[in-house]
């Protein structure tokens, strides 16, 4: 038992969590840098992504986006009125209750020249993330083993 | 030369649009438990780096600026703090006077085996999710 819990972690863990988090933190950089170039805010961006992502069919409303960007509800509805303000949604008022967020053809195109860098970007990360991921894992199952014997 | 496919397609935003909500969790998660113990984000992922470097050389003010992304006059401000509430301790360097390396306190050690432990688990459960989606994006450029 003297293994389990907090007592169980080697050096490799620590070093590869902060692998983990550099990459994490390069790629946001990057992507924060890229959205800016273009005018938008990391978090207008976001925004933006969320919607172009949904499943065909899925409809965000505001606060279905505030529950995707981890973000108050009233952070949520404002951004939401500054992409209407700056052409990026149309928010669509049919069901009062329930606003539903639409992309406009501005937004679909600034996404597909965000998009392509960014793919780009985590193709390059991702061995190094996956990597620091793995040995994560593999460490916990290495502790549950020996704890098992 | 494999040449990227110049079309994106519905699913490459979705599983674009997925990587970036799983890592929010994370950093959403991250910072919550790190605030538990009564650390803002930004200490925490400093004495990580700390923690977590590896080489020669002990670590710099100068290396965890390179490691935060951070000015180099805002880690020093961040060193400030964290020597201040007694998670890090400065050592003149033996081979270069004027530069000061950087040490964990028992203190600091105490809390980042808590925080990286819960870590660990909250990792355990997110990486196959995004070992996934990361692969599928590998994938659609090098098909």
């Amino acid at each position: 038992m003297a293994s389990s819990g907090s007592g169980g972690l080697s050096e490799v863990d620590y070093e590869a969590l902060a692998n983990l988090r550099y990459r994490i933190r390069k790629f946001r950089q990057f992507s924060t840098k890229a959205a800016e170039k273009l005018g938008l805010t990391p978090q207008q961006h976001q925004a933006l992504l969320a919607i172009k992502g949904l499943r065909s069919g899925g409809q965000m409303s505001v606060s279905m986006l505030a529950e995707r960007l981890f973000v108050p509800a009233a952070s949520a509805a404002e951004l939401a009125r500054s992409l209407e303000e700056h052409g990026y949604v149309i928010v669509d008022v049919k069901q009062r209750r329930r606003p539903i967020l639409r992309l406009t053809d501005k937004a679909e195109e600034i996404l597909r020249r965000l998009t392509p860098a960014h793919l780009y970007e985590i193709r390059e990360m991702a061995p190094e993330l996956m990597l620091a991921l793995r040995v994560l894992q593999d460490h916990r199952r290495m502790e549950v083993a020996a704890w098992m014997q | 030369m494999k040449t990227p496919r110049t079309g994106l397609t519905d699913a490459d935003y979705e599983a674009l649009s997925n990587l970036r909500y799983t890592l929010r969790r994370f950093m959403d998660f991250s910072t919550s438990a790190a605030q538990e113990e009564g650390l803002p984000t930004q200490q925490h992922q400093a004495l990580l780096a700390i923690k977590g470097h590896r080489g020669e050389d002990a670590m710099t003010i100068g290396m965890l600026a390179e490691r935060l992304l951070i000015a180099p006059h805002s880690a020093t401000e961040l060193v400030g703090r964290l020597v201040s509430a007694g998670y890090v301790s400065r050592r003149a360097d033996p081979n270069d006077k004027r530069r000061q390396t950087l040490e964990l306190t028992d203190k600091a050690e105490g809390v980042l085996k808590r925080l990286t432990a819960i870590h660990l688990t909250e990792i355990r459960e997110m990486a196959p999710q995004l070992i996934h989606i990361l692969k599928r994006l590998q994938d659609e450029i090098e098909p």
